[in-house]
């Protein structure tokens, strides 16, 4: 057995190697069009692995987390432009304001849980989407913010091309599973876990459990936040519609139908939510049904999430290469 | 001008509190936050439509239809897909309700097209005097469509054998069961009850609003606050919450800002649940 795990975390070395490869080098064998997409995914995969930190591993459900996405993207988009700040003191002001609403959203898990805490996620998310499209001397209302420049680096790095921007973004994505990694694996990862599987318990073992769930949301805005950041000079126009409450749900089925408290899983669903639908095309208007139809058939037969299959692929050619070895 | 503000209020949150009793009633007997609910309403308006506009059925006649289709869909939908779901963890079941959603939402883009379509007021959209106050008369068919409706519901449930088994099914489904009472049968029932009293605010929504495909997940959401500010789990709360949020949309927009209405429903529902967690009400017993 411990032949085979070893030889499974060889393998899963090697793919993870070979996917990056592949990832690094996609520019030279796409076009401008799937390298916009890509970066668009990228995005998406920060969303995701963000919002399983709260909903997989801290057990907490948010049905408002566009409103995080949407303050990264409408800092950026004002500070660079109306502002005319630099996109790097743009990044950390506008995230930093996300975390701050996370905190403010947290803070109500206190006293509130279950269906109480979702309802009142998904008025957070209203509110935002509502101040924002209202706002319209700050935000520009429904008409949205026109270009938001790509940034550079010191006037010789420019991420002006999409390739240059979606190696930002590549790194940006890279950063997000090392931290999201390590926070898991952390003091405050385990508290997470402890919370979800039994809050009384938890709480009971000395683990601040308030204080957790505060920070799981602080923790899972802030990414938002900084994939907001990415989208706003990817698009270069941004407008109150990306960020309303369909996309708080896609983000939340990306997390579900990826598998939860998975980080792999979370990559998996940002891929699968924003790949297909390239791919699907054909189907047109039928896609959206086609799609509803696939996420029930998941949720009854495959509710571990893609990740489950994959990790029992893993685990099946692991065993059969163990025993072509033990031959 | 307050009195037509009050029973405009009074006309919407009916539409919503039927919308929340439906919602109300499968989380009771299912366990399921039924986010297709707002559907059911959306499919109710445009079976109407077609039925009374397109094919030019009488009023009454078209309202049966379409909540008897939909009270069918709502069946459909509990065998196909929340019965192989009833044991699974309430995330999952939610995803799935989506899915369900999504499916209803696209569908009828497919068959009645993106285009919002309007629907003839039936009892007149233009006020009448009636006493001292100007009322309209598509709003007074809302309202006593709703008191009926209530009265009809507490004689099923308080009265009716099948009233009985679903009520004793949301109680304890073990001990119902051991009582002889088929659980599967009773929670399809419950669903199929649900998707009707979706089509039914889908139906008196109509004239108010135009029917469009984009109406599901707003009214679903305006339900699931009604209810939870109702005191999630209760059938009085879900309609009183849907009448109180009604009524404060309407005189928020018409007293303090109209671009501002939801931020102020939204931002004092966050405070209630806060601090009042369940609900407006104490939960009855």
């Amino acid at each position: 057995m411990e032949e085979i795990l070893k030889i499974q975390k060889k393998l899963k070395i090697w793919v993870i190697l070979g996917l990056a490869l592949g990832i690094v080098s996609l520019p030279l064998f796409t076009d401008l069009y799937f390298i916009r997409v890509a970066s668009m995914i990228g995005i998406f995969v920060i969303l995701t692995v963000g919002l399983n930190i709260l909903v997989g591993y801290t057990g907490l459900v948010s049905l408002g987390h566009a409103a995080f996405y949407a303050i990264g993207a409408y800092g950026t988009g004002i500070l660079t432009t109306s502002w005319g700040l630099s996109f790097w003191i743009a990044l950390p002001l506008s995230v930093a304001l996300a975390t701050l609403l996370g905190i403010l959203l947290g803070i109500p898990t206190i006293k509130a849980s279950g269906i109480y805490l979702a309802v009142i996620t998904i008025c957070f998310g209203l509110i935002v989407q509502l101040l924002i499209l209202n706002l319209d001397s700050i935000t520009n209302g429904a008409r949205g913010i026109y270009n938001v420049p790509r940034p550079s680096l010191g006037g010789q790095w420019k991420f002006t091309s999409e390739v240059s921007f979606f190696y930002l973004v590549v790194f940006f994505v890279i950063l997000t599973i090392l931290s999201a990694s390590l926070i898991i694996r952390s003091r405050i990862g385990r508290a997470f876990m402890a919370i979800r599987e039994n809050e009384v318990a938890a709480a009971s073992m000395g683990i601040p459990t308030t204080y957790y769930k505060v920070m799981a949301f602080a923790i899972s805005s802030f990414y938002a936040g900084l994939a907001g950041c990415l989208y706003a000079p990817l698009m270069r126009y941004i407008n109150p519609d990306a960020f309303n409450i369909g996309v708080s749900i896609d983000m939340l089925i990306m997390t579900v139908i990826g598998g939860l408290a998975s980080i792999p899983g979370s990559v998996l669903g940002g891929i699968a939510v924003y790949v297909l639908p390239e791919y699907l095309r054909f189907m047109k208007e039928y896609y959206r049904i086609v799609f509803g139809v696939g996420l029930i058939v998941m949720m009854i037969f495959m509710r571990e999430g893609i990740i489950s299959i994959i990790d029992r692929a893993f685990l099946g050619i692991a065993n059969r290469l163990a025993r072509k070895s033990g031959e | 001008m307050f009195f037509q503000q009050l029973i405009s209020g009074l006309a919407i949150g009916s539409i919503y509190g039927i919308v929340a009793l439906g919602f109300t009633l499968i989380w009771n007997a299912a366990r399921v936050v039924n986010f297709a609910q707002g559907e059911f309403s959306m499919v109710g308006g445009f079976l109407a439509y077609t039925f009374f506009v397109l094919l030019g059925i009488p009023y009454y006649g078209a309202f049966l239809f379409a909540l008897l289709i939909a009270g069918a869909i709502g069946w459909i939908m509990d065998f196909l897909v929340i019965r192989p779901l009833r044991s699974a963890d309430p995330l999952t079941v939610v995803i799935t309700t989506l899915g369900v959603s999504i499916i209803l939402a696209n569908g009828a883009m497919f068959i009645w097209g993106t285009k919002a379509m309007a629907f003839p007021s039936v009892f007149g959209s233009n006020p009448v005097q009636l006493g001292k106050v100007m009322v309209i008369p598509e709003n007074l068919w809302i309202i006593g469509f709703t008191v009926c409706l209530v009265a009809f519901f507490y004689v099923f449930f308080q009265k009716t054998k099948a009233g009985k088994a679903i009520r004793s099914v949301a109680q304890d489904k073990e001990t119902a069961s051991l009582m002889g009472i088929n659980v599967n049968l009773m929670i399809g029932m419950t669903f199929a009850v649900a998707g009707a009293l979706g089509a039914a605010a889908g139906v008196l929504l109509a004239p108010l609003f135009f029917v469009s495909t984009d109406i599901g997940l707003t009214l679903v959401l305006k339900a699931f606050i009604a209810a939870v500010l109702g005191g999630f789990g209760s059938l009085q709360g879900a309609l009183l919450g849907g009448i109180i949020l009604g009524v404060l949309e309407t005189m928020g927009a018409f007293y303090i800002s109209s671009t501002y209405k939801d931020v102020i429903t939204f931002t004092v529902l966050i405070f209630l649940l806060i601090f009042s967690p369940t609900g407006l009400f104490k939960k009855p017993g």
